[in-house]
């Protein structure tokens, strides 16, 4: 009896001895991104556009200017959606109570073979971007056929729900 | 009679149990220390490979498939690109160079790239090394200059006997069966010297050799003077780098506006690889369980094998006891020899397992391109001793507790 007991106690060392020997290499997922998040291909803010399946609009501000990219809903973020609009005027909110209009302008992805009118990619630029920190802004977009709400909230991203 | 001459006769009173135990224990180190190495080793060099090849621009479907036929000359590659688009990518401000090729031949079992010579002029396969011809680093010959030459990887040139100036016809396709070009005679110029990555494992001819090969009709012969209708399997990417030598940051938007195109993507080796490695990770783990439960078992039998030693030598552990040997001291003999047992059988499981590594590297090259070296020193190697102490003191401990607790009165009766 004591002999079996022994055997038993026996392999689970020698498994437990495996099992440490594996563990480290199971923990390397520092890539993964958190659950519910979804992964900002440019790593700027992710906005979602009504909800966050319908698509997002990727923001990166880089000194004085602005990038935008138009992205999928949910996972997708890293498909570009196409929009008809050439320009995009969006009304940002300063921290400092201010307000200011800022001219998007298409900037086709020629690789991709976009087009003026046929464009996931915008861009603008202001001297006074590079003073700020934080700011909130919204548009209009014809995104997916119907217009719809822009909101955005930099950096932290926009999120209804 | 000293204390290590006792355990010595010990072990030789019941040898064939010792050598059994020795054995298994030897059998389970050697398989242990196989796939770890094999592991890690597979491990460091698909990943190192794809630190020469910064990006690999290819035509729409898996990266991964794109990957094992650009880098790895496995596989086939998904479709064909545009030259022109090719040339688009090329402008981008972040791509230092683009060395196109068209894959999709092959001779005696090995692959036939069509590819620019600048491949195997400029080229850094691996950082700061480019391909050589030096005799004295093991190459021949120089590069291809004319339409019908062409230069053998070393370890193409090494398995079919390869001279300079031997001629041979390429297959149109990749698999046993596919028709010969039988009117195209090509020239090897050149043998590389040998990389140690799977650029060793292919042969290389000019971009305008395989257009103008006979049989690959009208449209693809078209396909070397207009550049319009040039088509490509893909192109090797170099992308600027930026202090510290990481890849310029860039090579995201790169990505992103190249894979929203219709007709191309961009992959990245070094991101694909952690993928495959996901994908196959499960084989590793399977084969690392069996090593364990193959060394539990070796670890058992020589637990049993100590207990019924003990069982044989009750008496004369009885006398031992009666001529003034302490408790302590069988106690300490049984443990002994478990842990000199299981030393024994894992220093040899230890050299096995290199052995047996290097003498599949040789096969496993030709199979895979993977440079294996019995030498590597892997995880095991370095937790092998401790290891060892563990698994002897667990099996020799029980046995011993049992010898320490022994009656000695009861156990001086003769045995029959």
């Amino acid at each position: 009896m004591k002999n079996n007991i022994a055997i038993v106690l026996l392999s689970l060392a020698v498994v437990v001895l495996g099992i440490l020997l594996l563990v480290p290499k199971q923990q390397n997922q520092k890539n993964c991104e958190p659950e519910g998040k979804h992964k900002a291909y440019h790593e700027g803010s992710l906005n979602a556009i009504t909800q966050c399946e319908n698509g997002h609009f990727e923001i990166k501000v880089v000194d004085d200017s602005l990038e935008g990219w138009f992205v999928g809903g949910g996972q997708d973020t890293n498909r570009a959606v196409r929009v008809s609009s050439d320009k995009i005027e969006l009304t940002v909110f300063l921290p400092d109570g201010t307000n200011k209009e800022l001219l998007l302008t298409a900037s086709p992805l020629n690789l991709a073979g976009e087009k003026n009118g046929d464009c996931s990619h915008f861009t603008a630029a202001a001297p006074w971007l590079s003073d700020i920190k934080t700011f909130q802004a919204t548009g209009k977009i014809n995104f997916k056929g119907k217009w719809q709400p822009l909101i955005i909230q930099y950096p932290e991203g926009y999120d209804r729900d | 009679m000293s204390f290590w001459r006792i355990i010595f006769n010990s072990i030789r009173q019941h040898i064939g149990s010792s050598i059994l135990a020795v054995v298994s224990i030897w059998l389970g180190v050697a398989l242990l220390i196989a796939v770890f190495s094999l592991r890690e080793q597979t491990h460091k060099t698909f990943t190192e490979i794809g630190t020469g090849i910064d990006a690999v621009l290819g035509p729409k479907g898996s990266p991964l498939q794109i990957v094992l036929n650009a880098v790895y000359h496995l596989e086939e590659m998904p479709g064909k690109l545009k030259w022109t688009y090719m040339k688009e990518v090329e402008k981008s401000p972040i791509v230092v160079e683009a060395i196109p090729f068209c894959t999709g031949h092959s001779y005696a079992g090995y692959r036939v790239n069509a590819i620019d010579r600048r491949f195997l002029t400029d080229f850094e396969y691996m950082p700061g090394h480019k391909f050589s011809f030096a005799e004295k680093e093991g190459g021949q010959g120089r590069p291809f200059n004319e339409a019908k030459e062409a230069v053998a990887g070393w370890e193409v040139a090494k398995k079919l006997h390869i001279k300079l100036g031997q001629t041979f016809n390429p297959v149109c396709g990749v698999k046993s069966g596919d028709p010969i070009h039988v009117n195209d005679f090509i020239i090897f110029v050149g043998i590389l010297a040998p990389t140690g990555t799977p650029h060793d494992r292919a042969i290389y001819f000019p971009l305008t050799t395989f257009y103008g090969l006979e049989g690959h009709g009208a449209a693809t012969a078209k396909m070397a003077t207009d550049e319009k209708y040039r088509e490509i399997s893909g192109a090797y990417l170099k992308i600027k780098r930026i202090r510290g030598g990481a890849m310029h940051p860039g090579v995201q938007d790169l990505k992103f506006g190249i894979d929203q195109s219709t007709e191309a993507q961009l992959v990245i080796p070094r991101e694909v690889l952690p993928r495959l490695f996901s994908i196959i990770g499960w084989v590793d783990y399977v084969f690392i369980a069996v090593s364990f439960m193959v060394l539990a078992l070796a670890g058992m039998f020589l637990f049993v094998a100590l207990l019924s030693a003990l069982r044989q030598r009750r008496r004369d552990m009885a006398i031992m006891r009666c001529l003034g040997a302490t408790r302590r001291t069988v106690f300490g003999l049984v443990l002994s020899e478990a842990l000199i047992i299981c030393i024994i059988g894992g220093l040899l499981g230890l050299v096995f397992g290199h052995i047996l590594v290097g003498i599949g590297a040789e096969q496993m090259k030709a199979e895979t391109g993977i440079q294996f070296s019995g030498f590597y020193i892997c995880i095991i190697d370095y937790l092998l001793l401790p290891a060892l102490f563990v698994i002897g003191i667990l099996t020799g401990l029980i046995p011993a507790i049992q010898a320490y607790r022994m009656g000695v009165l009861r156990n001086l009766l003769p045995i029959s």
